[in-house]
């Protein structure tokens, strides 16, 4: 067997199956049909696109052709022009009329502003409005890449992934990459963003083993912008669905994003301008919570994470995996499999983007670049470094790892060893000054010298005194990789789970599930509040203050009684009136308050003083 | 039984003795407040010369022209005891509902402590009495006692009886 079918028959082994979510319409697929249609695009700075290549007349080779061009300049691909009236008129009867395939109807169920306060609803709308400022995919441009990918269905009916095997580090990473006609996470799951085109992927790192058998250790699925030890789980975590030996994958509806489970994921997305605003209120929760030792929602709140992240915007990730499947076990096997070794030209070559290039200065409209590099033309990090990607890098392979250790252990012992005569040079040193210094003592005309050798005296003293406590804690770590080299021993394996700081985990069933009528006064709310002010404003401004607050505060006990906490919002109100109360006091007090903390201070050391002189 | 069940339930049972008596205490604080409130009413209205205000009462004035009568600082006297004295009686309410440990206490003392500082914080603004300020600092400690994790911890799970010292619920 050559190195290309060894290749593939390893990928073929730990390929992942794929659930969708029912609704999802764009499926991995072959790029080659996908260019064809595509129109190859140049955007010069400060110039209108110029179409370099007609849709049609773009192939692989040519898309991997040099592309010279200015500083600043972005080559991207075309492939939906947008549908004129009459077109989309006609798809949408089309649409309406078809009987609905079950697979294809999707429904959002608890809504995400639902799970959220009015603070993130009010960014969320604030967010929505922006996309009518800045640049995205068009609202059409869904229906029509729908269209494209039904006609290249029709010629192309099989599944496809892209597959690399490297090695690095002593592992063996499989890297299986999967190519999307069309991102639709905004226009048709309620998501953060539109794209032309879409690239996942998903690594799996095997080692050898002492039989010379290739063994899955680990496996890290792309989702989002996480990254490092987060995106990983150990092959035998249970969190790692398979069907054989073949990895289960639940897929985001329209995002793509992977998930090792099924669930409804909130994504939430952060502007950078209100991280400040985040981080205050952060300290304010913490000093309230730590400090005054007050109770917080944190134990009794699902959504808490959600809650307190109130300057963030929430987006649901639908994988709940109820909709078409793909691969070994699945609905429909995968058809062809594309070896990315040799990388093939139009991979490496071709650095601009796969799809429409919108001038999103948030990026998320904009369609990314290929599995090679990042948007900017830059080398992706996942591709030329798959193990650190993952932070793997630190980890080594479980047939190395008692190695490792052995040798760590002895490079420790020879550095205690060069520590221990350090000390005793130092040591020497040292006795050498005491008895200088000593020897100075008393004698008036050696003051500098006597001056001079107690700060070397200190210095040294700090010194071997730093060498010393090394050598403490590098014998408590010897006796701490003793114990694992004996687990290792063992055949025991490390934590499963202790490499992950923050789980992407799926929204809980949360108990008292909300209404429908509380969904849709959720998704009105934000809107019906602004009609209320504007109303206020028009119709009666003498009362503005006075209607504001009673419509804010009509709000909010609207809002408390749909998700029953009218008990929270009145302790929250109380605890509002305190605060209030104090700043009152404090403004009213404040000698007073200043020299009562003074006096009880002086009293309080007055009387620990003179309790030490009884004792 | 949930997670969450059974967490509360731990910490209220490990935790139980002090527990019991950090709730005791909160009602024994109620009851003080109670008096405090009754206290502050009867001596803000003793600072008012009653008998000036009512020289030009008759015998046969309707209670609507009785209070024209009165001066603004008679009626803020008159409302601040009739809101004092109704919050006294929750205040009691719910120092009983704490030394009994029934669960409703806790939101009736929260309720007292809103009405208390709401009452207070109208009378600042307007100026008219200084007893207010006593009975804020107290309100301000029982909303932080209340509010408190121990406190909250021993009530937050609603679906539960009260709790006794070393009772486990399963």
């Amino acid at each position: 067997m050559n190195d290309h079918d060894a290749n593939v028959a390893l990928l073929r082994r730990y390929e992942p199956a794929i659930r969708y979510t029912r609704g999802e319409y764009f499926f991995p697929m072959e790029v080659g049909p996908y260019v064809q249609r595509c129109s190859l695009w140049v955007q010069h700075p400060n110039k209108p696109p110029l179409c370099l290549v007609p849709a049609g007349k773009l192939t692989l080779e040519r898309l991997a052709r040099p592309h010279i061009a200015e500083f600043g300049s972005i080559h991207y691909l075309k492939i939906a022009e947008p549908l004129n009236a009459a077109k989309m008129a006609a798809y949408t009867l089309r649409e309406r009329r078809k009987p609905k395939d079950p697979r294809l109807v999707f429904h959002a169920g608890r809504g995400r502003l639902a799970r959220v306060g009015y603070t993130s609803r009010m960014i969320d709308a604030l967010f929505s409005l922006s996309l009518l400022a800045r640049g995205r995919v068009p609202g059409d441009a869904a229906a029509a890449a729908k269209l494209i990918s039904a006609e290249i269905r029709q010629e192309h009916q099989d599944f496809h992934y892209y597959g690399r095997v490297l090695q690095q580090d002593g592992w063996i990473v499989l890297q299986y990459w999967f190519f999307y006609l069309f991102n639709n996470w905004r226009s048709g799951f309620f998501g953060a963003n539109d794209h032309e085109a879409d690239w996942e992927m998903i690594c799996i790192y095997l080692y050898e083993d002492s039989n010379g058998e290739l063994t899955p250790e680990w496996i890290a699925f792309a989702s989002h912008d996480y990254k490092g030890d987060d995106l990983r789980r150990r092959w035998d975590d249970p969190e790692v669905e398979k069907v054989g030996e073949h990895p289960v994958i639940y897929t985001g509806a329209g995002s793509h994003a992977s998930y090792f489970r099924k669930g409804e994921y909130l994504t939430e997305l952060e502007l950078p301008f209100l991280r400040p605003v985040s981080s205050a209120a952060e300290r304010l929760h913490k000093f309230w919570h730590e400090n005054l030792r007050q109770y917080t929602e944190q134990h009794e709140s699902p959504d808490y994470a959600a809650s307190r992240d109130i300057f963030r915007i929430p987006f649901v990730d639908y994988a709940r995996g109820d909709g078409l499947t793909i691969g070994p076990g699945q609905e429909h096997p995968w058809g062809g499999i594309h070896l990315l070794d040799p990388t093939p030209p139009w991979v490496s070559q071709y650095r601009g983007l796969w799809g429409l290039y919108t001038r999103d200065p948030f990026s998320g409209e904009d369609a990314p670049a290929g599995p090679m590099y990042n948007r900017d033309g830059s080398v992706r990090n996942a591709w030329y470094d798959p193990v650190g990607w993952a932070g793997l890098d630190k980890v080594p392979p479980p047939s190395q790892a008692l190695g490792r250790l052995q040798t760590r252990q002895a490079e420790i012992l020879l550095r205690m060893d060069e520590w221990r005569s350090q000390i005793q040079e130092k040591s020497y040193e040292l006795r050498g000054l005491g008895l200088e210094t000593e020897a100075a003592l008393g004698q008036p005309h050696l003051n500098q010298a006597f001056k001079a050798r107690q700060k070397q005296i200190q210095e040294l003293s700090t010194a071997i005194n730093r060498l010393r406590a090394q050598i403490a804690e590098s014998e408590a770590l010897l006796q701490a990789l003793d114990e694992q080299a004996k687990n290792y021993a063992k055949g025991l394996r490390g934590s499963l789970r202790s490499h992950i700081h923050r789980a992407h985990m799926p929204a809980p069933d949360v108990d008292n599930p909300v209404s429908r009528l509380a969904e849709i006064w959720a998704a009105a709310s934000v809107g019906l509040m602004l009609i209320g002010f504007v109303a206020l404003t028009w119709f009666a401004p003498q009362y503005l203050l006075v209607g504001l607050v009673t419509i804010i505060a009509l709000f909010i006990f609207i809002e408390a009684g749909f998700r029953r906490r009218l008990t929270r919002l009145l302790s929250n109100v109380v605890i509002g009136l305190a605060v209030a109360a104090s700043l009152i006091l404090v403004y009213e007090f404040f000698w007073p308050i200043a020299i009562t903390a003074v006096l009880a201070a002086g009293s309080y050391i007055l009387w620990d003083n003179l309790r030490e002189l009884w004792t | 039984m949930r997670q969450k069940d059974i967490e509360t339930t731990e910490i209220a049972s490990q935790a139980a003795p002090e527990l019991h008596w950090r709730i005791r205490a909160v009602g024994l604080l109620l009851f003080g407040q109670a008096a405090a409130l009754v206290f502050a009413a009867l001596y803000n209205g003793s600072l008012v010369n009653w008998a000036a205000e009512t020289e030009n009462f008759t015998t046969n004035m309707t209670l609507m022209d009785a209070l024209g009568l009165l001066s603004s600082r008679a009626i803020d006297a008159i409302s601040l005891a009739g809101l004092f004295l109704a919050t006294a009686v929750l205040c009691f309410l719910a120092g009983l509902g704490f030394l009994i440990l029934w669960r409703g206490g806790r939101i009736l003392a929260i309720a007292a402590q809103g009405i208390v500082l709401g009452v207070c914080l109208y009378f600042y603004f307007r100026q008219s009495t200084s007893v207010i300020y006593p009975i804020m600092v107290y309100s301000v400690i029982l909303v932080l006692y209340l509010n408190s994790f121990t406190v909250q911890a021993a009530f937050h799970n609603r679906s539960q009886p009260p709790l006794i010292p070393g009772e486990h619920h399963s």
